[in-house]
């Protein structure tokens, strides 16, 4: 019986204690509807709670298991999961994310009539499903967890269902989101169906496999099949990531989903992409014939989404489309560091660090936004309406300056060293071209993050005769705040615990 | 494959769109002329001006009831292939006890979530 013994070997790589930290997070999404189920009145408190405190014990428990016992590396589940240095980090990060968007959560959905507890629980389990993207190596694994988070994003776009513009949003990044789906589907199918094919000398049945493709590649790395498959794929995860020319969908989705949505879609949804990006495009397809091909289209697509990001948000006025384009010129820095990682091995690292800085700045801008926004669709969302921010709440103010001065990349903030990384994995990569519209976009981007910062700051607005009001923020929530600000501060500063946590 | 092996494919393409025209344009050169008019071009609907929307709302209950039938449908359907593998897999060693109680856990804790949520109950 050898179907038998397959079956034996691949119950025995079944390493279920390698991702406790997504099974925890899975069963925290589900305790969470015991939760509502069982005591239906204090769900409204009760449950963002939980799902803060949970993810939180998550997290710390995942950093000390690193302290205590390290990073194991190796395949497992029979190579569906790939676990190593870069995969622990990102699940850190996802963590993170998804701790900070349930507290955004709870911010945005305060006073709304709205379903809550349902919110929670797609975070969470978008969460999970994010953390095992990143392990992944398999297409199969890659294409289910790509789907969990994707179809949980439609239903959290659209979460304001009574307003036109939040459905319209959700129905735009269905449209586009499923041709994209379809885009990569087809290129694994095709990658598949190359690798499958018996006439070519080392064709594997396993050509979802990442590692036995990349063997079959080595020889094949220009078989046409295979080539159109690849540049399938990645236009497919590029469309997630939301590179040029696969951008179009960002402004108008971002504007109208939840803020906390935006926050989600614009750091950890972009990340999820790029983790992708790395595992597939520098060690699937890095193989020489294919390298031909990628890097000087990848730095094509880099190079136009910094212009194209940095150009369309410097006349924006509504502070989520601006956030938007800014991300697709972010999205920019980080393929370029995609395609420095090809030449240079630590530029994945550079990638990585960059993903920590743009999540911590990013969340500081969309805290901030969460707390001056109306609860009517569109209201405090234009830079008008942070006209003497500083003034109104001078704890806002200073947390916005911190998070988009981080964004620009002013040292000494945590965004200046991403961006210096990035900058110094282009240079040793010998990418020359990409390093100076990297440096030009950079000036760029302080016109506009400086244009808001002097709305929030020295208010002199357009509309100074408005009377704006002061905005109080309690203590409790001025606390994850004063934290997200605090690293962005101290990461610039002292890079030692999130170099130690990368494992550089 | 070879490229060439592909060929009657190409053929079954043709023929479908060879026939396809064919069909409508001999339609049109022996079919019988009419003079076309609003009444004519009109819905016919046994002759009686149609009436309301042709898009009419269902209540969510008939969608969440199909919803709840095909989740527990998957569920029997996970079920028959495992139950034709337990003996050889129990006899090798290989668990698959555990995982399946787990699945059928999720289940019904889904089952009870759903009647306290009041989705079973038609008449609320």
């Amino acid at each position: 019986m050898d179907d038998l013994q397959y079956f034996k070997d691949a119950a025995a790589s079944n390493e279920w204690s390698l991702i406790w930290p997504e099974i925890s997070v899975g069963l925290l999404a589900l305790s969470l509807l015991v939760v509502e189920m069982l005591v239906p009145k204090m769900k409204n408190r009760l449950v963002p709670m939980i799902a803060m405190i949970g993810l939180s014990v998550i997290t710390v428990t995942l950093v000390l298991s690193w302290v205590g016992m390290g990073v194991s590396y190796g395949e497992s589940f029979a190579g569906l999961l790939f676990q190593s240095g870069f995969g622990e980090s990102m699940r850190l990060f996802f963590l993170l994310g998804g701790l900070f968007i349930c507290f955004l959560g709870y911010v945005t959905l305060q006073g709304r009539a709205i379903p809550r507890v349902e919110f929670f629980h797609i975070v969470l389990v978008v969460t999970a499903a994010l953390m095992l993207l990143a392990q992944s190596n398999h297409f199969v694994m890659i294409f289910i967890t790509l789907e969990t988070v994707t179809i949980g994003f439609y239903i959290l776009v659209s979460y304001f269902r009574n307003q036109p513009i939040s459905l319209e949003a959700g129905l735009k990044y269905l449209i586009l989101g499923g041709l994209s789906t379809g885009l990569l589907l087809f290129g694994i199918a095709l990658l598949y169906g190359a690798a499958g094919n018996p006439q070519l000398a080392g064709a594997t049945a396993e050509g979802l496999n990442l590692q036995a493709l990349r063997a079959f590649l080595l020889n094949h790395g220009d078989h046409t099949l295979a080539v159109a498959g690849m540049l399938l794929v990645l236009f497919g995860i590029a469309f997630k990531v939301a590179v040029f020319p696969f951008q179009i969908w960002v402004p108008d989705v971002y504007q109208g989903a939840p803020t906390a949505v935006t926050a989600f879609l614009g750091v950890c949804s972009k990340a999820a992409g790029f983790a992708l990006m790395i595992i597939l495009v520098t060690r699937t397809f890095n193989v020489e014939t294919m390298t031909s091909i990628t890097v000087p289209l990848l730095s094509l697509m880099a190079i136009f989404s910094l212009l194209y990001g940095n150009l369309t948000a410097l006349t924006q006025q509504n502070t989520k489309r601006l956030m938007g384009l800014s991300g697709i010129s972010h999205a920019g820095f980080l393929l370029a560091g995609v395609v420095a990682a090809v030449h240079v091995d630590w530029a994945v690292w550079a990638v990585v660090f960059y993903l920590f800085s743009y999540m911590f700045s990013s969340f500081a801008v969309f805290g901030v936004m969460a707390f001056v926004e109306g609860k009517n669709p569109g209201e405090g969302e234009e830079l008008i309406d942070y006209t003497g921010l500083y003034q109104r709440s001078p704890f806002l103010g200073t947390v916005l300056g911190i998070g988009l001065g981080s964004l620009a990349g002013i040292p000494p903030l945590v965004g200046f060293i991403g961006k210096a990384l990035v900058f110094i994995a282009l240079f040793q990569a010998g990418l020359y071209v990409l390093l100076l519209v990297g440096a030009l976009s950079v000036a760029i981007s302080i016109f506009y993050y400086f244009g808001w910062m002097r709305t929030a700051f020295f208010g002199d607005g357009p509309d100074t005769e408005k009377d704006y009001p002061a905005i109080e923020v309690p203590l409790p929530k001025r606390v994850p705040l004063a934290i997200i600000a605090g690293i962005t501060v101290f990461l610039g500063f002292i890079q030692v615990p999130l170099a130690a946590v990368l494992g550089l | 494959m070879e490229l060439v092996e592909y060929f009657p494919i190409l053929v079954q393409i043709l023929l479908a769109f060879v026939l396809a025209v064919v069909i409508l344009t001999v339609s049109q050169i022996f079919g019988q002329k009419i003079r076309r008019s609003l009444t004519k071009d009109s819905a016919y609907e046994c002759g009686i001006p149609s009436e309301g929307k042709s898009h009419t709302r269902f209540s969510v209950k008939f969608y969440v009831t199909a919803m709840l039938f095909i989740l527990f449908d998957i569920e029997v359907v996970f079920l028959y292939p495992w139950a034709l593998a337990f003996r050889d897999f129990l006899a090798a060693g290989i668990p698959i006890l555990l995982p399946v109680l787990f699945f059928i856990g999720v289940i019904v804790l889904g089952l009870f979530y759903e009647m306290k949520k009041g989705a079973l109950e038609w008449e609320k």
